[in-house]
């Protein structure tokens, strides 16, 4: 009987070296989210302006961000951004950084929505009754800004996750690289290999960010605003 | 002195919006406490805007606005101070839709007012039984109908035991099955006699609760009448003319 393809996995320490390349997508995501909430946060705000020069800047960097393939941009900064600033930087940090301009695009543009999608008369009511300006941000914008926001910035999570499988084109060792590895490696041993650590390969990616979609699922239902639709 | 001066005072008021437009073209008026005020007129003819000087959401350009005697519109005016004494309600039912219906009734008493919560949750839960609602304070808006959520938001002005209270058309978006339920609870208000300025498109409820009929066109106050005089008798063309569009010439069908 010739050996199974799953067995594979379980050869060595490749199972705990898938979960390694996992972590390093999961590592690369995390980060840049981190980062792009500490700078979305207050390009959104920013994106709310009434200036006309703001209005524009951050328009067009969130639509060139929007426009480019997320690979073009790993691409043009890791090849070429890098050598005209002479400077070395490995795939990983390289990745950190646009998947922080892209995810800091994103993330402003939903701050954005979630501070204009309060309509002008809950500022009013507010005011009728007494509140200052602060007590008005406080109690009455924020809450509702971040109800409608935090869904979506979880959702965010996901798509970055998933965008993680390309750094691999940069030379990034991540979960979808370790499983090329192992499956080159073990080609003439185990030929059937390649479908089975594949397999892992998606229920790793779907068992991290399935919890997350419910979790996203979750809170939007919680904190609707207004009703639903009734059939 | 008190029973001499007004309550709410509007001396040659002018509101001019920065694009020209003059809404308020030297609007005066008295009102006496206890008195009920209906403001009636054809949309765009100032009676919103009216009722907005007084609390401050419009600033005014010209001319004077007392409370109590005192001139509040003056530099240095502490707004959310005038406005807790000032209540309103709005046309749209403005509840914070992310708070609970006690949630929405405690915010401004516990955070302007500095109420206790405890005292502030019994007289909610008091004003909620006379509107017939105090078994919903738990519910969220949307799990409200229109009328429910307007006379919650009566109920969240009176919350702050207001000196006078802002009604700026609040049953033009209902539907019209909910208009009664809401024009109810305003009439119990002015039997206790809560002193009121009524804007109003429903002429019979203006009819039935107003002291005096306001009857505006053109940023300007045309007309000032009882309100039996009013309906039956106005003596300016145009609130004959206003007044012609709410009713119908009957059709006769003949078969001749």
């Amino acid at each position: 009987m010739p050996p199974s393809g799953l067995d594979v996995l379980f050869q060595g320490t490749n199972f705990l070296r898938l979960l390694g390349g996992l972590w390093v997508a999961a590592r690369i995501a995390l980060i840049s989210m981190a980062l792009s909430v500490l700078l979305g946060v207050p390009v959104g705000v920013l994106m709310t302006s009434r200036n006309r020069v703001i209005k524009a800047v951050t328009r067009v960097y969130l639509e060139f961000v929007r426009i480019m393939p997320q690979l073009v941009l790993l691409f043009v900064f890791y090849f070429y951004v890098t050598m005209i600033l002479r400077v070395n930087l490995s795939g990983e940090t390289s990745a950190i950084i646009i998947f922080t301009v892209w995810g800091t695009a994103e993330l402003a543009d939903l701050v954005r929505g979630a501070i204009t999608s309060i309509p002008a008369h809950q500022y009013e009511t507010g005011y009728a009754l007494g509140l200052t300006p602060l007590q008005v941000q406080m109690h009455i914008v924020l809450p509702q800004s971040i109800r409608r926001l935090i869904p979506a910035a979880v959702n965010l999570v996901t798509r970055m996750i998933k965008t993680t499988s390309l750094v691999v084109l940069i030379g990034v060792v991540e979960v979808l690289k370790v499983a090329q590895q192992i499956i080159d490696f073990n080609r003439f041993t185990y030929p059937t290999a390649s479908i089975w650590v594949y397999a892992v390969v998606f229920a790793l990616y779907f068992i991290t960010c399935y919890p997350i979609s419910l979790l996203a699922k979750g809170l939007e239902k919680k904190w609707a605003l207004s009703s639903q639709p009734s059939h | 002195m008190g029973a001499l001066v007004p309550t709410v005072s509007l001396k040659d008021v002018v509101k001019t919006y920065s694009n020209g437009h003059e809404a308020l073209r030297g609007v005066s008026l008295d009102v006496s406490r206890s008195e009920v005020v209906g403001i009636v007129g054809p949309s765009g003819c100032g009676k919103s805007t009216l009722l907005r000087t007084v609390n401050g959401l419009e600033p005014i350009q010209g001319g004077s606005i007392a409370l109590d005697g005192e001139i509040i519109t003056v530099p240095g005016t502490s707004w959310p101070a005038i406005r807790a004494k000032v209540g309103m309600v709005f046309q749209k039912y403005d509840l914070f839709p992310h708070l609970t219906v006690m949630g929405n009734l405690l915010l401004a008493p516990t955070k302007v007012a500095k109420v206790s919560k405890a005292e502030a949750r019994s007289r909610a839960l008091a004003l909620l039984e006379r509107v017939g609602l105090a078994d919903r304070a738990d519910d969220l808006p949307r799990q409200l109908s229109g009328g429910q959520q307007q006379r919650v938001a009566i109920v969240r002005a009176l919350m702050m035991e207001p000196e006078v209270l802002l009604l700026d058309e609040i049953t033009a978006s209902l539907d019209p099955e909910m208009v009664r339920e809401v024009l109810d609870v305003v009439l119990g208000l002015a039997r206790d006699g809560m002193t009121m300025l009524i804007v109003t498109h429903e002429m019979d409820f203006a009819r039935a609760i107003a002291d005096r009929i306001i009857f505006m066109d053109e940023g300007k106050i045309v007309e000032v009448a009882p309100p039996s005089r009013f309906f039956t008798a106005p003596e300016s063309p145009r609130a004959q003319q206003f007044l012609n569009t709410f009713t119908f010439q009957e059709v006769h069908h003949h078969d001749e």
